[in-house]
């Protein structure tokens, strides 16, 4: 019994650490976006602020022409409107794709070997030639541009998560259709879609937030308002020469808030997207 | 659950299609707007805010041009003008270091503007700021302005173990140095900028000269390996005795700046800028009378002084499509109204201005010190490679204040890898 | 299914083929093109073709090779250190215990935090001077003095892996949890009967089940870590003497920095080749384990 007992104590010294561990460092950024420069320059560190200072998040959300706020706020639009736009062109792309690796395996999976492959290529293999092109046909510093690149990242994931799901969609529910003389966009869309959407939503979701989290492409191919992410600003905005600690940390805040937000709140069915392409194996 | 993922990513389709984030869809204007696009810095001096303040003026002046300007840290300035200037949006008007304007020229990237700069502006200006705009006989740039690391030195330190005056060279300074950590005055007297970037250069370059040395010799080739030992050595023994702040090397300019304006130094080598800051109650702790600042004064024997430019100056990039409008807008911030209405933290480019007692007072001290520093300033490489050379250059430093390989080994091999450059 | 109706299914393909050749193949011909060239980056000189020289100029740099060493000791470490940590903290958190909802909601956190913020926190919470960490050890009275994590030759590297592992732990702990609560515990019961210790149970129930899942996830993360660039890159852009460069910063800065895209691409093109290599050992030790 004893043994028991100084398990429990041990499990729960262990949980308290873990907890302190995944916490206090994203804890300790809150604080400090919300306490003054003052409070930060101390030593040692004062851990709780003497008043909440939230003068570095109106800095950061306040709009005026070549301002700081309207910059950051841009970067926010653009990081949605890239993340999203990969994010459509990837599933829209994949779903047949998918559809035909799962309903006729044989040699078309040299192609699905093919995309699973590019996730071991590093960006920097080819950011150099797709710079060039980019650059010639004028299409650098642009959202639709900066989400087709990105499509290298989320379409071999993409194509992979949704024929795995695909494969645990019965086909005899199309052979019923394939004899009312259905095609192939029937099946896809009036049968297989409807079957996938949940899979879908997190296959989205998971790709979003890996758009979302995206920095190499974006500080090389965007530069300016027009398409710049919110990672390039951010980081910007935490370069050298910048010492307001509760202005970055502001920054850095808001810029986790979304993926923070969705992560806590579809946890189960992000987990299992992730778990998606492995428990088959 | 299972549809909330859906249900989310269509929510956050119309936010991003929504009205709010849609401020950046260009609005209808006249016929004749022009916009300009200006890269500029962060930095503390001249500020985003102080730019940014200029170009409104600027546009009430020229209501048919709107200047949008974008600033990243100095890292990154280089390689945005360079990747910017491969796209099919480059910028108008950017801000160039003097390293960078050979490299540039090279490049065929800024707009020659010899016969377009005012003659007021030739003759009012300093004139070592005309000296790093030209190649070649040809004017590329205008000044924007001149800087270089100026020695800072907490003089109540200083007066608390006894000294009463400035030191007079590079010997006397360490001396003081070892006195004020010996009295426990303060734990490391020096700070500098050593981190792994152009900064370590600027600071390097100073002791450099100091010690009456340079980069190359008159053909342009580099010769550290004999004549740049002496202040590679003098900055190690300074980490060996205790007396530089090793977390030195990791500082930028700001990180110094925090760590002076805190008291934490008692010398310590920054550009014109921080002499404002550190005297401003709300960035430093410290009051105007503990504030020190004067040229870096040479190794003795050697040089009275010894000074290195890190000035900086406004270009019209070749491919900008509206050059009278952008050599408009950098010629307005050049200007010496402009000048001395922002002067708080860098000083004017005019030589007018220096004789204005309004510019003068409360920094007596730093405007005698740029006037010196400008009259003997001297330029670290100008060359196209200089970039890459720096680089190699900022490893084998480090590595050599870290201890791992002795100086003269590690600059024989940055001046050997140099020399390899494709 | 005839063939007829298998070629028109082809259709179906076409869009993704087109933008994976377009976005991916192509640039990455281009990319073993450039390889075989002197271009450069603004490309005003006509680009010359120089043959292997770009290949056989990187087996001498010794630049390139201590950052592949650099990208290489950062894989190891990190995936090891995430993967160990992750499954203890899988199985500490499928143990019940009071509030274990919230703890297990609690996991997903550093895992959403965007990369560049992490990076970024970090580097504040390292700061010498005002950092969180000195000055936690220091009140602790576990530190006598302030000392520096990022400059210090040693810890740089070190304390940038112990940031990733941060945020990436928690992704193998939730597959983990995951796996394990897909655990079938009639199993486990017919073990207990029969006699099983905890530690037999653990070794040849639980342990198996769960590996498929973990073997997904390490892939994944060795192939990420060895690309390793944002993390690096925000917090020391590779110092302090480029101790912390990692392979694919040495190539971003070649290509682009230096403008050399000919031998930028050449040592890219090597990277590729590395993290092949690795990924093709990996399984083929991992096939021979299942056949045997």
């Amino acid at each position: 019994m004893r043994t028991n007992k100084l398990f429990i104590v041990l499990k729960y010294a262990a949980i308290i650490l873990l907890v302190m561990y995944i916490l206090l460092p994203f804890l300790w950024l809150i604080i400090m976006s919300l306490s003054s420069s003052a409070d930060l320059t101390t030593k040692p560190l004062h851990w709780i602020p003497g008043k909440i200072d939230i003068t570095s998040y109106k800095r950061l959300l306040l709009v005026g022409l070549n301002s700081r706020g309207s910059l950051f706020l841009y970067g926010l639009r653009n990081s949605l409107k890239t993340a999203l736009a990969a994010v459509i062109i990837s599933i829209f792309v994949t779903i047949p794709a998918s559809w035909v690796f799962s309903r006729y395996p044989g040699k078309k999976n040299i192609i699905l070997k093919i995309a699973i492959f590019t996730f071991m290529l590093p960006p920097i293999a080819y950011a150099l030639p797709l710079y060039r092109i980019l650059s010639r046909i004028g299409l650098l510093d642009n959202s639709l541009s900066l989400a087709l690149v990105y499509c290298t990242i989320i379409l071999p994931f993409c194509v992979w998560l949704i024929k795995e799901n695909i494969d645990t969609i019965p086909y005899d529910l199309e052979e019923a259709a394939i004899i009312d003389g259905a095609g192939f966009t029937k099946r896809i869309s009036l049968i297989v879609l409807p079957l996938l959407l949940p899979a879908l939503g997190t296959v989205a979701l998971l790709s979003l937030l890996m758009a979302w989290d995206e920095y190499f492409y974006a500080m090389l191919y965007t530069n300016s308002q027009n398409a710049i992410t919110l990672p390039v600003v951010i980081s910007n905005l935490a370069s050298g020469r910048q010492s307001n600690y509760n202005l970055i940390a502001a920054g850095g805040v808001l810029a986790s808030l979304p993926p923070v937000c969705i992560g806590l709140l579809l946890q189960r069915s992000l987990v299992r997207g992730l778990m998606m392409g492995g428990v088959k194996d | 659950m299972k549809k909330g993922g859906l249900f989310l990513v269509c929510l956050l389709c119309s936010l991003a299609l929504s009205p709010v984030f849609a401020t950046g869809s260009k609005e209808s204007q006249g016929p004749e707007q022009i916009e300009l696009r200006f890269l500029g810095m962060a930095q503390a001096a001249y500020s985003e805010q102080n730019v940014n303040d200029m170009t409104a003026d600027f546009m009430k002046e020229h209501p048919n041009i709107k200047v949008y300007t974008e600033f990243v840290p100095y890292e990154e300035l280089r390689n945005k003008t360079l990747l910017a200037y491969g796209s099919n949006r480059p910028y108008d008007a950017v801000l160039v270091d003097d390293i960078w304007f050979a490299e540039y020229v090279s490049k065929g990237m800024l707009r020659d503007i010899t016969d377009q700069i005012p003659t007021s502006y030739k003759k009012g200006g300093l004139a070592g700021g005309w000296n790093f705009t030209t190649k070649q006989g040809k004017v590329y740039g205008v000044p924007w302005f001149l800087d270089t690391m100026y020695l800072y030195y907490n003089t109540t330190m200083l007066k608390a173990a006894g000294f009463q005056q400035a030191p007079t060279s590079i010997e006397d300074m360490v001396a003081m140095g070892k006195a004020l950590k010996e009295k426990w005055i303060v734990e490391y007297p020096f700070v500098f900028s050593l981190a792994q970037a152009e900064a370590l250069m600027c600071v390097y370059s100073n002791f450099l000269e100091a010690y009456g040395a340079s980069f190359q010799d008159k053909n342009g080739k580099y010769t550290l390996d004999t004549t740049g030992v002496q202040a590679l050595e003098f900055l190690l023994q300074l980490k060996e005795n205790g007396l530089l702040n090793p977390n030195s090397l990791e500082y930028l300019e700001e990180d110094v700046r925090r760590v002076f304006s805190s008291g934490d130094a008692a010398f310590t080598l920054n550009w014109a800028y921080m002499f404002a800051l550190a005297t401003d109650p709300k960035e430093s702790s410290l009051k105007k009378e503990d504030v020190g600042v004067m040229v870096l004064p040479g190794a003795s024997g050697i040089k009275e002084s010894a000074a290195m430019s890190g000035s900086m100056g406004l270009s019209v990039l070749a491919k900008s499509p509206h050059l009278e409008e952008a050599l408009a807008y950098i010629l307005y911030l050049s200007s010496k109204d402009v000048q001395d209405t922002y002067s708080n933290l860098q000083l004017p480019v005019w030589t007018a201005s220096y004789d204005d007692p309004k510019l003068r007072e409360g920094r007596e001290l730093l405007v005698e010190a740029s006037k010196k520093a400008f009259s003997i300033m001297n330029v670290r490489p100008s060359e196209p490679n200089y970039q890459e050379a720096s680089a190699i250059l900022q490893q084998y430093i480090q590595s050599a204040l870290y201890g791992d390989i002795p100086p003269q080994k590690a600059l024989q091999e940055a001046v050997q890898k140099i020399s390899e450059i494709k | 299914m005839s063939i007829a109706e298998a070629r028109k299914c082809n259709v179906l393909i076409v869009p993704m083929v087109v933008i994976m050749g377009t976005m991916i193949g192509w640039p990455l011909l281009q990319t073993f093109f450039l390889s075989f060239t002197d271009t450069t980056l603004m490309g005003l000189e006509p680009a010359g073709f120089v043959g292997w020289q770009n290949f056989v100029d990187a087996f001498h740099d010794d630049g390139f090779l201590s950052s592949l060493k650099v990208s290489l000791l950062f894989a190891l470490v990190v995936v090891t250190s995430e993967m160990v940590l992750g499954t203890s903290v899988g199985l500490l958190v499928h143990q019940p215990f009071i509030g274990r909802s919230l703890v297990r909601a609690l996991l997903i956190l550093p895992w959403a935090v965007p990369t560049v913020v992490n990076a970024i926190m970090w580097r504040l919470i390292y700061n010498p001077e005002y950092g969180a960490l000195n000055s936690l050890l220091f009140q602790l009275g576990i530190m006598k003095e302030y000392t520096s994590w990022l400059s210090n030759a040693d810890r740089a590297l070190p304390s940038i892996m112990f940031a990733d592992v941060w945020k990436n732990f928690s992704l193998v702990a939730l597959i983990t949890l995951s796996a394990l609560q897909t655990l079938p515990l009639s199993q486990i019961e017919a073990a207990k009967i029969d006699g099983a210790g905890a530690g037999q149970r653990f070794f040849y129930i639980t342990l198996p089940h769960i590996i498929p899942s973990l073997q997904v996830a390490l892939v994944l993360r060795i192939i990420e870590t060895v690309k390793v660039f944002d993390i690096i890159y925000i917090m020391t852009k590779g110092g302090p003497a480029n101790k912390t460069r990692s392979g694919s910063i040495f190539v971003y800065q070649e290509a682009f920095t230096n403008s050399r895209m000919g031998s930028g691409s050449a040592f890219a093109i090597i990277m590729v080749a590395l993290i092949m290599i690795l990924i093709c050992m990996y399984l083929r030790v991992l096939t021979t384990k299942r056949s045997s």
